[in-house]
C-alpha cells in the first residue's frame, strides 16, 4: 500500500448539514478560511461517478486535519432515528490515523459538542479524548476551531478575538451579498459561501480585524 | 547446446516493455498518491493571513467574477 500523503492545509469538517446547525458549520468553515487552511467537506461532492462512501474515504484520506461535531444525537424529525453519519467518520478519521501510513498517523482531530461530557452517555469509547464544548453557540465553535488549529498546527494564527471580530463583520455584509448575488442568505450552497467568504476575506479592508 | 543470450530488442518486444511500463506508472497501488496543492487566492489585510482557494470538485452555482464585484460592491458602500 503506497504512502498516501495529506494536505496539512485541508481540514475536514464531519458535522450536521440540518439548518439548525448552520449557523456553527458557517463559522467553522469561516475559522478555517480565516486561519490560512482549506475547509473539505462532504458538501463538496458531486452525486456522480464513484460511491458516496469512497467519496469520503477519499476526503478522509487527503486531510491532516478533522473537526467532528457529535451534537447532533437526538432522533430525527421525519423518520424519529438518529443520525450515525457523524459517528461513522468520526470513526473513519480515527482509523485512518490508528491505522494508516506515516502521513496518516500524523492526523489531528478535534471534537466538539454541545457539552464536553456528554459523550459519555453515547459514545463511551470516546472516553480519554479531548472533546470540546461549544454550547450550541456558532461563536464559541469558530473560536474552538481557531484554538484548535494554532495548537496542533503551531502555525502564527489571528488571535482569537481577531478572527471573532472579522467574523461578525461578516456576518453583517452577509445579507447585502446574498440579495446582491441572488441567494437566500440562509440557504447559501456550500460551494458558493466558501467562495464568499474567500473573496471577502480578500477585499476586506485591514481596519475590520483591528479592534 | 547453445547458449541462451538476452531477449533480442525487437520492436515487438519494445512495444510490450512501453506497454508495461505505462499500466505500472498510472495503477493507483504503483505510485506515491499526492495531494493537490490549494492554490492561493491572495492575502487578507484584515488578519494578515493568506487565504486559499476552494476545492474545485463541484461546481459553484455563481461565477468567482460575479462573487468578486459583489463583495466589492458591498464593502464599497460600507466605506
Amino acid at each position: 500500500m503506497p504512502a498516501v500523503q495529506t494536505s496539512t492545509d485541508d481540514v475536514f469538517i464531519n458535522c450536521p448539514f440540518d439548518d439548525a446547525f448552520a449557523p456553527t458549520f458557517r463559522a467553522l468553515i469561516f475559522a478555517i478560511l480565516v486561519c490560512g487552511f482549506r475547509p473539505r467537506s462532504a458538501r463538496e461532492l458531486d452525486d456522480g461517478g464513484q460511491t458516496r462512501i469512497d467519496k469520503i474515504f477519499a476526503l478522509i484520506e487527503q486531510c491532516r486535519y478533522g473537526i467532528h461535531d457529535l451534537s447532533r444525537t437526538e432522533l430525527d424529525a421525519v423518520n424519529n432515528l438518529p443520525r450515525f453519519n457523524m459517528p461513522l467518520e468520526l470513526g473513519l478519521f480515527l482509523g485512518a490515523k490508528r491505522y494508516g501510513g506515516k502521513h496518516q498517523k500524523a492526523k489531528r482531530v478535534l471534537i466538539l459538542d454541545v457539552e464536553q461530557f456528554r459523550y459519555q452517555r453515547f459514545i463511551s469509547d470516546l472516553a480519554g479524548m479531548d472533546i470540546h464544548e461549544h454550547g450550541g453557540d456558532p461563536g464559541r465553535a469558530l473560536r474552538e476551531a481557531r484554538d484548535w488549529l494554532a495548537n496542533v498546527s503551531r502555525r502564527e494564527l489571528p488571535s482569537a478575538d481577531r478572527v471573532q471580530r472579522v467574523y461578525e463583520a461578516f456576518l453583517a455584509d452577509l445579507p447585502d451579498l446574498a440579495a446582491v448575488l441572488e441567494f437566500d442568505p440562509d440557504r447559501i450552497p456550500y460551494v458558493d459561501f466558501e467562495r464568499i467568504v474567500g473573496r471577502w476575506l480578500i477585499e476586506a479592508p485591514a481596519a475590520i480585524g483591528a479592534a | 547446446m547453445a547458449l541462451v543470450g538476452p531477449v533480442p530488442w525487437t520492436p515487438l518486444a519494445r512495444r510490450e516493455w512501453e506497454a508495461h511500463i505505462t499500466v505500472m506508472a498510472t495503477r493507483s497501488d504503483t505510485i506515491t498518491t499526492k495531494s493537490s496543492k490549494p492554490g492561493v487566492l491572495g492575502r487578507s489585510a484584515a488578519t494578515g493571513r493568506y487565504v486559499l482557494a476552494p476545492v474545485a470538485t463541484k461546481k459553484a452555482t455563481v461565477s468567482d467574477q460575479r462573487i468578486a464585484a459583489a463583495v466589492k460592491s458591498v464593502l464599497a458602500k460600507k466605506k
